[in-house]
């Protein structure tokens, strides 16, 4: 069994929240790591879902601008226990550790339901992450999407699931990476909980 | 920022500092007192939001401001090839507006010069006479703001149709 593991681990602990980053056109996101349970490509997405699943695109889901599929493109499957949602993103940049202190609340300006979609944000890059809430996330479920974005029914293969294979996040190859240790990742023969980090 | 002095003649009459620019050939006038600066437009950062006329954020160093679409609230573009960014001090935090490539001027006028607006509490403070111009004054303190009734303050009816989310 391979898993894949994060090279720095200095970082950890209570006072750090694990996340991983997306991006969706020009923003980013950050998910909660607990909440992932996989990453596969999009043509794989079908057979990974045990059951029926919505296949959301998280971009259009908040009315960014759209962005053709790529070799970037990825599927995340989400839940708590069993996988309640697929969300297509453009690129996975990768898995962190970011110490809460450094997560700070949206400004005081925006006063909408984005208060309820991010829990909060913090620098990444040039540019900053949205820490999505997972709560609300999985509550929403893919049908209840702020506007009109496209929900695509995933099937259940049961057939191909077995031969689905989850995609390392040393995959990760937009930017580079420079300055940044969330997408420094190894494999590594040791085991690791993590559902999505085990082929 | 270019600056205007008062005349050789002027009295020590009551005056008041005004930033003017412009977005999409709108030329406006603030206190310069609730300006946080003028830099060069970055590009923003989209942020899905539902609060209107602010869907994007501006990061510079480590500091992020929301970015408020003043261009969008006046139903204009914002001129030029090279943006500004005009920082609003508004009362719940420093916003970044983006304005035209025309630089901002200081302009120290009369008190006196500025009618205030009919609607007490409106964004609009009034108008303040330069020149011959006559000008719209807006307080960014509560930019973009809707009053307690829910209803947008007074600007002279240029957002028709536009309402938040």
């Amino acid at each position: 069994m391979i898993s894949y593991t994060r090279q720095d681990s200095a970082v950890g602990g209570a006072n750090s929240k694990q996340v991983l980053v997306v991006a969706c056109a020009k923003t980013y996101f950050a998910l909660p790591a607990e909440i992932i349970r996989g990453i596969v490509r999009p043509e794989e997405a079908s057979a990974s879902v045990g059951g029926p699943c919505p296949l959301v695109d998280l971009g259009a889901r908040f009315d960014l601008p759209g962005v053709s599929l790529s070799a970037e493109s990825r599927v995340l499957l989400c839940g708590e226990q069993e996988i309640q949602q697929a969300l297509r993103v453009d690129v996975v940049m990768g898995l962190t550790d970011v110490e809460r202190v450094r997560i700070r609340p949206l400004p005081p300006h925006f006063a909408g339901p984005e208060r309820q979609w991010f829990s909060g944000m913090f620098l990444y890059r040039d540019s900053v992450a949205l820490v999505l809430n997972a709560g609300w996330l999985l509550a929403e479920g893919g049908g209840l999407t702020m506007s009109t974005a496209p929900v695509l029914e995933l099937e259940s293969d049961p057939a191909g699931a077995g031969a689905v294979k989850r995609i390392g996040l040393s995959e990760s190859s937009r930017g580079g990476g420079e300055g940044n240790a969330l997408d420094l990742l190894e494999e590594s023969a040791d085991g690791d909980d993590t559902p999505w980090a085990q082929l | 920022m270019a600056m205007t002095h008062p005349g050789p003649n002027s009295k020590a009459a009551p005056t008041c500092l005004v930033v003017v620019f412009s977005v999409g050939n709108r030329r406006i006038a603030v206190k310069a007192e609730e300006v946080g600066g003028v830099w060069p437009w970055v590009e923003a950062i989209p942020i899905p939001s539902g609060t209107a006329h602010i869907r994007a954020m501006m990061r510079r160093g480590d500091d992020v401001l929301p970015v408020f679409d003043l261009a969008e609230w006046l139903h204009v573009q914002v001129q030029g090839a090279a943006p500004l960014c005009l920082i609003a001090k508004r009362r719940d935090g420093p916003m970044a507006v983006c304005i035209d490539a025309d630089i901002p001027t200081l302009q120290t006028i009369d008190a006196s010069a500025i009618k205030p607006s009919p609607n007490p509490g409106s964004e609009e403070a009034g108008h303040c006479q330069i020149g011959s111009e006559e000008i719209p004054l807006y307080s960014l303190l509560t930019l973009g703001q809707v009053t307690p009734a829910g209803q947008y303050p007074n600007d002279f009816g240029h957002r028709e149709g536009a309402q938040a989310r």
